[in-house]
């Protein structure tokens, strides 16, 4: 059979070079003593070999000759590829438990698959259309959700990052893993969080060879999670020592976090230096009180030697201890907010709102009870005092507190507002006397999403407000979706005076070709 | 004008036309390959456009394609399927002078005639886009049918540039396997479920194109259904255990260059096993093997319960590797006792 693929060969190259190559026609001829013994056995070789003749020999149709001697080979060597059926010997393992597969047309498969891997810049329609059906968690689709994953930030690698994936778990983990370039940077990074997301410290093995082969974003990934125990110690010192910015800032987390004593020397040590971004992080998480002393002796040594180069040094320091929740840490802040005559050089790069906004991000009771102390008789800090009467007290205490406060003339309804979305969460079975507070205080931008489909009264009191800002010509009017997306709510809730509120919108200047265009993007149709 | 109706006129201008197409083909014979460079193909292109003045636009698209599988081909420095591009036209234009000469021959269709033009993609091939009112004069086609599309596949046709679809369908009652082409079977609507979902369609009608084992269907008016144990059942009664007389077909199939190289078959899997190169070959009740080569997914097969595989049916289609000199098949569905697994989209 090697002797037939290597006539073939030679014929083609006949038929690359058409008639120029006449005189190489004689290598043919060591071919046919071969073709000939084949003839005895069967009629078309000796086709083969009169065709193979007629090219040597011929002087005319040469080239139709090679065709027609390669169109005989071609079907001989078709009719004779086989397999040798004794070397397959093994059995195939098949799995236990099954993959995971849908009954998704084909069609569909090929647009999903298509989008991931095509079309990164798309809306992902199809792969959310799967998502809702609940289809997507199907094994042909998961090489193509881990491609899928880009560098950049598009609607599509976001989606299957944050939703797809997290909710298929476990089962798309050798996908991750072989998607996962150990050299690779931050798309490789994405699918490594993602990874260390669905399998925790098991991720290990695999950090463990970045560690050893990667760079960049993608080792200071793979540094984060050496931070279980003490046996990566000597891993983590060598990067921060020598490694960029980015992985120097895992490598000191990791080290403060299995309270490396040799790690928390070397961070100490840094701290003298002008640039330590790559600090801030451990600082954040530190428990060590040799850290934070060392860190506010710092803090307090440039208040008395304040230069503007420290400035950013100063504040990072400050930003990355407020996010600590260390008693020292308080009593410091305390002290500041009692001094600030003292620390007026420090308050200048860090504000008090910036230290308290920092600090509320913990909501701790201690640091809740903290920053009420220190924001109940400051009026320049009222909102964190709203904030944290919410956090503390029981919501009739707290509704009573906040009318207090408003009868005081204090501007609190925004707080209100942004207090009760944190402290509820988007959920709508709050307090109804709420609502009637903001909407009597004329607050309305996201209130709707503390509406009751059914309470028709609420919601119209709420269209009334947008109505009067479109007559007082708002200048957001026609820049912007907040009408179109208010109006588009309360269809999709069934709110019965939808059309109404349609028609007045246009009564007051609201083009109405701009209108059913804007609601049509909300999948809204009207029907007027 | 019917194709059942003999237009010797028409005859005429197209064994006129095959005679410029051996005069095109000859010329390139004789430079070779090699001889078609930018500068040629434009000439080339000229002549091969003046085809479309004699009714044989099969054969100017085969043209067409040659001469865009030489420019790939000297990128990739690989020339089997521009030589195998160029025995096909020696072969169709060889084909189609005698069959348009046997039909000038005679006043009405003879038999013999009838024969290639209702057995073969003859008439298609030299150029004739064949009619709903033909094929429904003729005969070629089945009403209330039940389909199930088993896999689709979207390429790039090598000369025009476009994109072309095709569809393989399933016909649940015959087991036949069609393919449709040029077109999507049916368009995904936004986002209906029935759409998404792997369905039977219900058609009135389907008429089917004249062609080789798997031929070209149209199909009007359908529904969908949903897809039942029992129709999976139905589909399996159709597949094929005894893998010698499958080969042998699909093999005397491919081995004619003007037939259709890649023959779709549905197969009863008895075995699978693996070689030391971790090659699949799935098995028949009498040990005959048929190699599997994977276009994705292979990593699937291992991933299923035995009972998904092994005594379930896979719908094939065979082709041959010149490089490594094997007969192989290209799994595009499984067929099991709970769904339809398509591997090929």
């Amino acid at each position: 059979m090697d002797i037939l693929l290597e006539l073939n060969k030679d014929l083609i190259k006949l038929c690359f070079a058409g008639s120029t190559a006449r005189q190489d026609a004689f290598n043919i001829k060591k071919y046919l003593s071969y073709i000939n013994e084949l003839g005895e056995k069967a009629a078309i070789f000796s086709s083969l070999e009169s065709k193979l003749l007629s090219v040597i020999n011929e002087d005319t149709s040469f080239s139709e000759n090679i065709i027609e001697s390669l169109t005989i080979l071609n079907s001989i060597l078709k009719i004779q590829g086989n397999i040798e059926e004794k070397d397959f010997d093994k059995e195939i393992e098949f799995s236990n438990k099954g993959s995971k597969i849908q009954s998704i047309s084909c069609v569909k498969l090929n647009i999903v698959r298509d989008n991931l891997l095509f079309n990164p810049n798309g809306f992902g329609k199809d792969i959310i259309d799967i998502y809702n059906l609940n289809m997507h968690n199907d094994i042909r689709l998961y090489k193509a959700y881990c491609e899928s994953i880009s560098d950049y930030s598009t609607v599509i690698s976001n989606y299957v990052e944050n939703v797809i994936i997290p909710s298929i778990g476990e089962d798309i983990v050798p996908f991750i893993i072989d998607s996962i370039d150990v050299k690779g940077t931050k798309k490789d990074a994405k699918l490594f969080k993602l990874l260390y997301r669905i399998i925790n410290e098991k991720i290990v093995p695999l950090s463990l060879k970045i560690a050893k082969e990667g760079h960049g974003i993608l080792l200071a990934e793979a540094l984060y999670t050496l931070d279980k125990g003490k046996e990566y110690e000597d891993i983590l010192l060598f990067y921060a020592k020598k490694g960029k910015a980015e992985v120097r800032r895992s490598s000191f987390t990791s080290l403060i976090k299995i309270e490396s004593s040799e790690g928390e020397d070397l961070l100490i040590k840094g701290l003298k230096k002008i640039k330590l971004g790559h600090l801030y992080e451990a600082i954040g998480c530190t428990n060590s009180s040799k850290i934070i002393k060392s860190v506010l002796d710092e803090i307090e040594y440039y208040r008395n030697n304040m230069d503007i180069k420290y400035n950013a040094k100063i504040k990072g320091l400050l930003e990355a201890i407020t996010k600590n929740n260390n008693k020292t840490i308080l009593s410091f802040i305390e002290l500041i907010f009692k001094n600030k005559k003292h620390y007026k050089n420090i308050l200048n790069v860090f504000t008090e709102k910036q230290i308290l906004c920092n600090l509320q991000d913990q909501k701790t009771k201690e640091v809740n009870e903290f920053l009420y102390n220190i924001s109940k008789e400051n009026e320049d800090l009222i909102e964190f005092k709203v904030r944290m009467i919410f956090r503390l007290f029981s919501d009739n205490e707290c509704y009573k507190i906040c009318t207090k406060l408003i009868e005081e003339k204090k501007e609190i309804y925004s707080f209100i507002k942004d207090s009760l979305m944190e402290k509820y969460n988007f959920n709508m079975i709050i307090d109804r006397r709420w609502i009637d507070l903001l909407l009597d205080a004329n607050v309305k931008i996201d209130l709707e999403i503390f509406l009751l489909p059914d309470d028709e009264e609420r919601w119209t009191r709420l269209l009334d407000l947008y109505v009067e800002d479109i007559k007082n010509g708002d200048k957001y009017f026609f820049h912007n979706f907040r009408y179109t997306n208010i109006l588009a709510k309360a269809y999709k809730i069934g709110y019965s005076n939808a059309d109404k509120y349609y028609n007045i919108f246009i009564e007051h200047g609201y083009d109405e070709n701009s209108l059913q265009k804007d609601l049509k993007s909300f999948n809204v149709k009207i029907n007027i | 004008m019917s194709v059942l109706e003999i237009n010797y006129a028409k005859c005429k201008v197209q064994l006129k036309g095959i005679d410029i197409s051996e005069k095109i083909l000859h010329n390139i014979m004789l430079s070779g390959i090699h001889g078609i460079d930018k500068k040629s193909e434009e000439l080339y292109k000229e002549q091969i456009k003046e085809l479309g003045n004699y009714y044989i636009s099969g054969i100017q698209k085969s043209f067409f394609d040659f001469i865009s599988l030489c420019i790939e081909s000297k990128n990739k420095e690989n020339f089997y399927e521009c030589t195998r591009s160029l025995s096909y036209i020696y072969a169709l234009l060889k084909k189609s002078k005698k069959y348009i000469k046997d039909k000038m021959e005679n006043k009405v269709l003879s038999d013999e005639i009838k024969k290639e033009m209702f057995n073969t993609s003859i008439e298609e091939q030299i150029g004739y886009s064949w009619k709903k009112s033909d094929l429904k004069k003729c005969n070629l086609y089945r009403e209330n049918v039940e389909l199930i599309q088993v896999a689709y596949k979207s390429f790039r046709d090598i000369s025009s540039e476009k994109s072309i679809e095709e569809g393989i369908l399933l016909n649940i009652c015959t087991g036949e396997i069609y393919k449709t082409q040029g077109y999507k079977v049916y368009k995904p609507k936004s986002s209906l479920k029935e759409d998404m979902v792997l369905s039977i369609l219900e058609v009135d009608r389907i008429y089917v194109f004249p062609g080789d084992k798997n031929p070209k269907v149209k199909i009007e008016n359908f529904n969908y259904r949903r897809l039942r144990p029992l129709d999976l059942d139905n589909i399996k009664k159709h597949a094929k255990d005894d893998f010698s007389y499958v080969v042998k077909e699909a093999k005397s199939q491919i081995k004619d260059i003007l037939k259709d190289k890649n023959p779709f078959y549905i197969l009863k899997v008895f075995s699978i096993r693996k070689n030391k190169n971790n090659q699949l070959a799935i098995f028949d009740k009498n040990d005959n093997a048929i190699l599997l080569k994977f276009e994705s997914l292979r990593f699937l097969v291992e991933s299923l319960k035995r009972v998904q595989l092994i005594n379930q049916s896979l719908v094939c289609y065979f082709d041959y590797d010149i490089e490594e000199n094997i007969f192989f098949g290209v799994p595009v569905a499984i067929i099991n006792d709970e769904n339809i697994i398509s591997l090929f989209y």
